[in-house]
């Protein structure tokens, strides 16, 4: 059976133009489908790991989607910030357990910088490779992608820069100081600068002091009392920052904003009662809602988002209806926004999919061609293998390993080259994943592959089978 | 006693007349010439004498073996085992040096190759330095050679050649002959030629006259 073997690798060998086609365009093939299967291996486990529980998230107005995508997967803008006086509201209702704010807006070499609590290292059960947690503003925890692209260690010192690109407006007056390194977890944490809130607070509070300085067009509200010029203060809209004027009042205001705070508790009460609003109420609950939002409210203290738990399913149904209805903030399901997500993925890879399979078929066929061409030009030379004493099942298994010689290689090729690409993939490594499941279904391809290459090989071997030799010889 | 043995043999192909074989008794170590002309069944003969065809008549009886009888599975291991062959037309493997279409050919009957044997065989048909080329880069005179080269390569009793010479012309007709003759007498084969080339019938004392 060796013999056989080496004599069907021969002959591929010999022919190398065509077998290598045939070879190539399975390749192709089983690559898209590999890499189709480890995405959504990727996709699932991503979505597993990164979820970590979160029951909500708290934002700006805007996609939901994107700000799901942007914090808590990291890979997207985020829809804007959203004011803390509203956050801390949230976190005394009597529905939510815990609480995580995220703040956004700049990076160090690409990896973003973000402003959170120490719960957020505890979230993924990070653990550190060296060095400590953050204990105050402007100290920094790096993961471990962070600290091996961009060379940071314990100890040291770097800037941000606005934005997520790498390029940008620097934070040169603000260090943040290395105070630890994450082990490799393989969630977003491996790519994150997590330092306290106040840190992000601190930067850009002295930004926009400089820009409210240069800015001479800006637009002050007039029913505004400035008690000095460094209570005015705007945010910017860049390509990350939501633009909101925020004023400060002056402690005469205070008592009015209290009664307000009572009124439109009454107007959300009705609200949750299912209670319609008259005009008036409708425009008086906008108009306090307003006040609300900038009542007490610092310069910069606003986060980009609030990772939120619930403290029992109940929350579910009524808190994100409450928030999206009577705050000017939106609430997002990281699980319905996922499954959208991946189903509209699924779309894509569905086609691609369908794609691949259809390069598999017709390089099925080219090698069925090959190997019907190989056969009729080796006809005497199987009449002679048949003399040296080749049964007919050998003559068959002959046509058969060739066939699978080149499926398997196109399987082996396809899936070097998915594990290739994959590597070389900048967001997926293939050190951060590697499932066990993904394998399985490569082996499943193989013996598919496998299947492709006898199927391919059968006319040939039957017409190997039914030669004779006589007559061959005879010719 | 002999060593090919045939009693009543006989073959129809379908819708054609019986073709009836005479007797044989073919002694070890002899040459035996069939000639005849075409489509007197020559070739069919030598068919049946290698357990390529099956007879519809008679037995046949290869060291004391009645082939007739046996299984094709047991078929294709006698013959591999005892019976050499040489054709017309020179066919190797084209992707195979000839000393791996020689040694795949020995290692497809069942034996390990002998590796001795075959380069002291190479040396006496005079090819051993061509044994690493390719069949594409021979002449048809080395690739004869290495014909007889490979139906020896199992150290059978018997050699079937099926109009070995029709090719060649004169020169290469009577080296050829020569050199058949000359190494089956030295390593004690039978040799059965089935040809009807004229050139032959002087170098074989044995003939069997089809008609």
């Amino acid at each position: 059976m060796l013999a056989i073997v080496k004599i069907a690798l021969a002959k591929l060998a010999h022919k190398t133009y065509n077998s290598a086609l045939s070879v190539l365009l399975f390749a192709i093939g089983v690559a898209i489908i590999s890499l189709i299967i480890k995405t959504e291996a990727f996709l699932n486990t991503q979505y597993k790991t990164n979820m970590a529980g979160i029951d909500l998230v708290v934002g700006a107005k805007g996609s939901p989607l994107q700000l799901i995508l942007s914090s808590v997967l990291h890979i997207d803008a985020p829809t804007g910030n959203i004011p803390l006086d509203e956050v801390k509201r949230m976190q005394k209702n009597p529905l939510v357990e815990k609480t995580i704010p995220i703040a956004l807006g700049d990076s160090h070499k690409g990896f973003r910088i973000v402003g959170t609590l120490s719960d957020y290292m505890q979230l993924y059960a990070c653990q550190m490779q060296k060095g400590s947690e953050f204990s105050k503003p402007m100290e920094a925890v790096i993961g471990a992608n962070v600290s091996k692209k961009t060379g940071l260690k314990i100890g040291d010192t770097f800037t941000g820069v606005h934005g997520f690109m790498e390029e940008g407006h620097s934070h040169d007056d603000h260090h943040y100081t290395v105070t630890g390194v994450l082990k490799k977890s393989g969630n977003v944490t491996d790519n994150l600068i997590l330092t306290p809130v106040e840190s992000v607070w601190m930067v850009h509070s002295h930004n926009h002091h400089e820009h409210n300085e240069d800015e001479e067009e800006h637009v002050h509200d007039e029913n505004c009392k400035h008690e000095h010029e460094h209570d005015e203060t705007c945010n910017h809209e860049d390509e990350h920052h939501v633009h909101h004027e925020i004023c400060n009042h002056d402690h005469d205001d205070h008592e009015k904003h209290e009664h307000a705070d009572d009124r439109l508790e009454q107007l959300r009460h009705k609200i949750s009662n299912g209670e319609e609003f008259t005009e008036e109420e409708a425009k008086l609950f906008n108009e306090l809602r307003g006040q609300l939002v900038v009542k007490n409210t610092q310069p910069s203290e606003e986060i980009t988002a609030l990772l939120v738990f619930y403290k029992n399913p109940r929350a579910a149904i009524s808190l994100p209806r409450a928030i999206n209805q009577n705050t000017s903030m939106q609430a997002a399901s990281p699980a319905i926004e996922m499954n959208r997500l991946i189903s509209i993925l699924g779309i894509g890879l569905d086609t691609l999919r369908l794609l691949a399979w259809i390069i598999i078929l017709i390089s099925s066929i080219n090698i069925f061609i090959y190997l019907l061409n190989l056969f009729n030009q080796s006809i005497y030379e199987i009449a002679l293998l048949r003399l040296a004493g080749a049964s007919r099942l050998k003559v068959v298994a002959l046509l058969y390993t060739q066939g699978i010689i080149l499926a398997v290689s196109g399987w082996l090729i396809g899936i070097m080259a998915s594990y290739l690409i994959w590597i070389y993939l900048p967001q997926f490594e293939l050190g951060n994943f590697f499932d066990y499941r993904v394998f399985y279904k490569e082996l499943i391809l193989l013996a598919f592959c496998t299947g492709i290459g006898l199927l391919a090989a059968l006319i040939p071997a039957i017409k190997a089978y039914r030669n004779n030799i006589h007559f061959t010889l005879s010719q | 006693m002999a060593y090919i043995k045939t009693e009543n043999l006989s073959f129809q192909y379908p819708g054609r007349k019986v073709l009836n074989f005479p007797k044989l008794q073919i002694s070890q170590n002899e040459s035996w010439l069939l000639s005849g002309n075409s489509g007197s069944g020559k070739t069919t003969l030598l068919h049946l004498i290698a357990g390529i065809l099956m007879p519809a008549n008679g037995t046949l009886t290869i060291a004391n073996t009645v082939i007739n009888t046996l299984k094709p599975k047991e078929l294709d291991k006698f013959r591999a085992q005892h019976i050499g062959l040489i054709f017309q037309k020179d066919h190797f493997i084209d992707a195979l040096s000839m000393h791996k279409n020689l040694l795949y050919f020995a290692e497809l009957s069942g034996k390990k190759a002998d590796q001795d044997f075959m380069n002291k065989l190479l040396s006496d048909l005079g090819i051993d330095h061509l044994s690493h080329k390719k069949p594409a880069t021979l002449s048809s005179g080395e690739l004869q050679r290495f014909s007889i080269a490979r139906a020896m390569i199992n150290k059978p009793g018997i050699i079937l050649a099926d109009e070995p010479t029709s090719n060649l012309d004169d020169e290469n007709c009577k080296r050829f002959t020569d050199l058949i003759i000359g190494i089956c007498n030295n390593y004690e084969i039978t040799l059965v030629v089935a040809t009807h080339d004229a050139r032959l019938k002087k170098e074989f004392e044995n003939t069997i006259q089809l008609n």
